[in-house]
């Protein structure tokens, strides 16, 4: 049984395949800069709201909870899940991965 | 050697013989184009087939992938040349990467082996274990002798001459080298002037307005 905690890089790549395209592009030099992690992260939500599809299929992908329990969410409730499963589905450092190869 | 414990499992990452780096390079290029495609089951795919022609286990779509990925960071690292070869200098033309139609995947081991054992007469079960320095090495030797041969039957043939307009001089045009046989271009050495050779007066900066004040000068 895999450890949901610890995806496969098939279950990465897919994720990273459906919704990848909507992280904006990472400056590698800057990511231990609080500052521009915030302005990322803000960047990053933006992006999402312009395509609810994907943000929906995000999370509930990442945080197993189906799309219809989200759709009831608060949007404060949404922006912490969001941001969770983001740490969570790790693909932020898959994303600095596929672009240093 | 290195060995590292992956799912229970010891993995010993070891520089590769010459067959196997070839392999290794081809799937590593087809993970690239993967990537450049955005094709990521397929990059998946590849990137499981080349720890599998590396390590021989076969459970890397099954693990976390910190772990393939680490792996696959350790082969790279272990089979990295450290030669400065001429050949391997990035180029400032990017080669042509289009296909012939004899072309097909694995295709760079068949083309080392058949290199190798037409110039040194070597047996392919001696070519495949050889290291991949010492074949890269002499790879660029038979490639700088096969060009110097290209020059000199170049210079004796007739189209290597064309005449100058209003001359009857001939001119002679030479082969073009491959990118990694020419001069590297040099940056030009700083020279200094003589202080009574710069211009006088203000310098009027052409980039700005020619009615914008001149600077003030100090003296």
């Amino acid at each position: 049984m895999p450890n949901p905690n610890q995806p496969t890089l098939n279950n990465l790549a897919s994720l990273y395949d459906k919704v990848g395209h909507i992280f904006p592009d990472l400056d590698d030099s800057k990511s231990t800069d609080v500052v521009y992690v915030t302005e990322y992260m803000e960047e990053t939500i933006k992006k999402f709201a312009k395509y609810p599809a994907e943000l929906y299929y995000f999370i509930s992908t990442v945080m197993e909870i189906s799309e219809k329990v989200l759709l009831e969410l608060s949007g404060k409730d949404l922006y912490e899940l969001f941001v969770d499963a983001i740490t969570k589905s790790q693909i932020l450092i898959f994303k600095q991965f596929v672009e240093s190869i | 050697m290195k060995s590292m414990e992956i799912n229970n499992k010891q993995i010993t990452i070891q520089r590769s013989q010459l067959k196997q780096w070839l392999f290794l390079q081809d799937i590593y290029e087809e993970i690239l184009d993967s990537l450049h495609g955005k094709d990521y089951n397929q990059f998946v795919d590849k990137f499981c087939q080349y720890l599998i022609q590396a390590t021989g286990e076969t459970f890397w779509k099954d693990i976390y992938w910190i772990d393939t990925v680490s792996v696959f960071f350790e082969l790279q690292a272990v089979n990295r040349i450290s030669k400065n070869l001429p050949i391997l200098q990035p180029r400032q033309i990017t080669p042509d990467k289009s296909k012939m139609p004899w072309d097909y995947a694995g295709r760079s081991w068949y083309i080392w082996a058949n290199l190798l054992a037409k110039t040194y007469g070597w047996s392919v079960e001696y070519i495949e274990k050889m290291e991949v320095e010492d074949a890269l090495a002499l790879v660029e030797e038979i490639s700088v002798d096969l060009q110097l041969d290209r020059e000199w039957e170049w210079q004796r043939c007739e189209l290597a001459y064309s005449s100058e307009k209003g001359s009857d001089k001939m001119k002679f045009n030479a082969l073009t080298r491959p990118e990694w046989m020419k001069e590297p271009i040099k940056i030009p050495k700083s020279i200094k002037i003589l202080k009574s050779m710069l211009p006088v007066g203000n310098i009027i900066y052409l980039e700005k307005p020619l009615d914008a004040k001149p600077k003030p000068t100090n003296s």
